[in-house]
């Protein structure tokens, strides 16, 4: 009984005690985070080594005479990376490979007349970026000489990003060879090294 | 843990960290800068983390607690191999992604001391 009673007055001292004060720190402590974010130290930064845009069935015209074609090929990295467009998103992208290979339904079985090919930056209209050479294909001595598909290296480590214009990379592609007269269908993929940078600082 | 004072109510400065071999963080793509493309990678992702907390304890330091702390984050998350999605006429292989971020933190709870 003693015990009980005891520690009825326990519980009732303890509801009558007061409220510990209102923590003043808190405030501080919450506010901590966006005052950091003011600073700009909040940040992400992803990269991809693997972005790879691949165009099926892309048009190839027919080369001219001397066994040189010169086509335009448009990468719309707009609609397959949306998060490239968004305004406190920086990127850097740099093209690290390009392959040609025959699409099936090409009217050429196989790139053994190729000599070379090279790809290279076109600048945005009304733009004075100059237009440099990106990648590379020679075709290698000894190699195969009936290749369904070529790939060009980087010569290059120009950043893409001011090419870019409303979401759409223009390249420049050239190729030499024995090439057929006629438009014929190939698969290009340009394989790119991508790093985004957000500042949440701008975000909060 | 740092409690410098034994109160009622006492500021604690913590730090944290942690390493996942294998972790779905699926729930970063379409946020902070991630495209969604990869949510397939990030399923299966290595991750390291470290954080440091200021914040305080209200309730008794031999007891039950309630704690709020709030504080940065570095998150370092790997995630070979990739994926291929449909983007527009063509198709985008996105993957052997690297994320580094600095994100605020914050954390809530009862803590039993014994």
């Amino acid at each position: 009984m003693r015990h009980t009673s005891r520690a009825r007055e326990r519980v009732r001292a303890r509801a009558r005690a007061p409220l510990p004060p209102f923590p003043r720190h808190l405030p501080g402590t919450l506010l901590l985070p966006l005052l950091l974010s003011a600073c700009g130290m909040l940040d992400a930064r992803l990269e991809a080594r693997t972005a790879c845009l691949t165009l099926p069935e892309y048009a190839i015209p027919g080369a001219a005479g001397a066994g040189e074609l010169s086509t335009e090929l448009s990468f719309d990295l707009g609609s397959a990376l949306p998060i490239l467009s968004e305004p406190d998103v920086r990127y850097r992208l740099r093209l690290r490979e390009a392959t040609l290979a025959v699409a099936s339904s090409a009217a050429v079985a196989d790139l053994g007349g190729l000599d070379a090919f090279a790809v290279s930056a076109v600048a945005p209209a009304g733009s004075a970026l100059p237009e440099p050479e990106l990648v590379r294909y020679e075709r290698p001595a000894g190699g195969d000489p009936r290749p369904a598909s070529v790939t060009a290296p980087a010569t290059s480590d120009v950043d893409l990003a001011p090419y870019v214009d409303a979401g759409v990379l223009r390249l420049h592609a050239a190729a030499r060879g024995t090439l057929p007269p006629s438009p014929w269908r190939a698969t290009v993929t340009a394989c790119f090294l991508l790093d985004v940078d957000v500042e949440y600082g701008q975000r909060l | 843990m740092i409690a410098p004072f034994r109160g009622k109510v006492a500021p604690v400065l913590e730090v944290e960290g942690a390493y996942g071999f294998r972790a779905d963080l699926s729930f970063l793509a379409g946020t902070s800068g991630i495209p969604e493309e990869l949510a397939p990678v990030l399923a299966r992702a290595r991750y390291a983390y470290a954080a440091a907390y200021l914040g305080l304890d209200v309730g008794s330091p031999r007891g039950v607690s309630f704690f709020v702390r709030a504080g940065l984050a570095r998150l370092v998350a790997s995630a070979p191999g990739s994926a291929r999605t449909d983007a527009g006429a063509g198709t985008l292989l996105l993957g052997d992604a690297t994320l580094h971020a600095t994100v605020p933190s914050a954390k809530l709870g009862l803590q039993l001391w014994f």
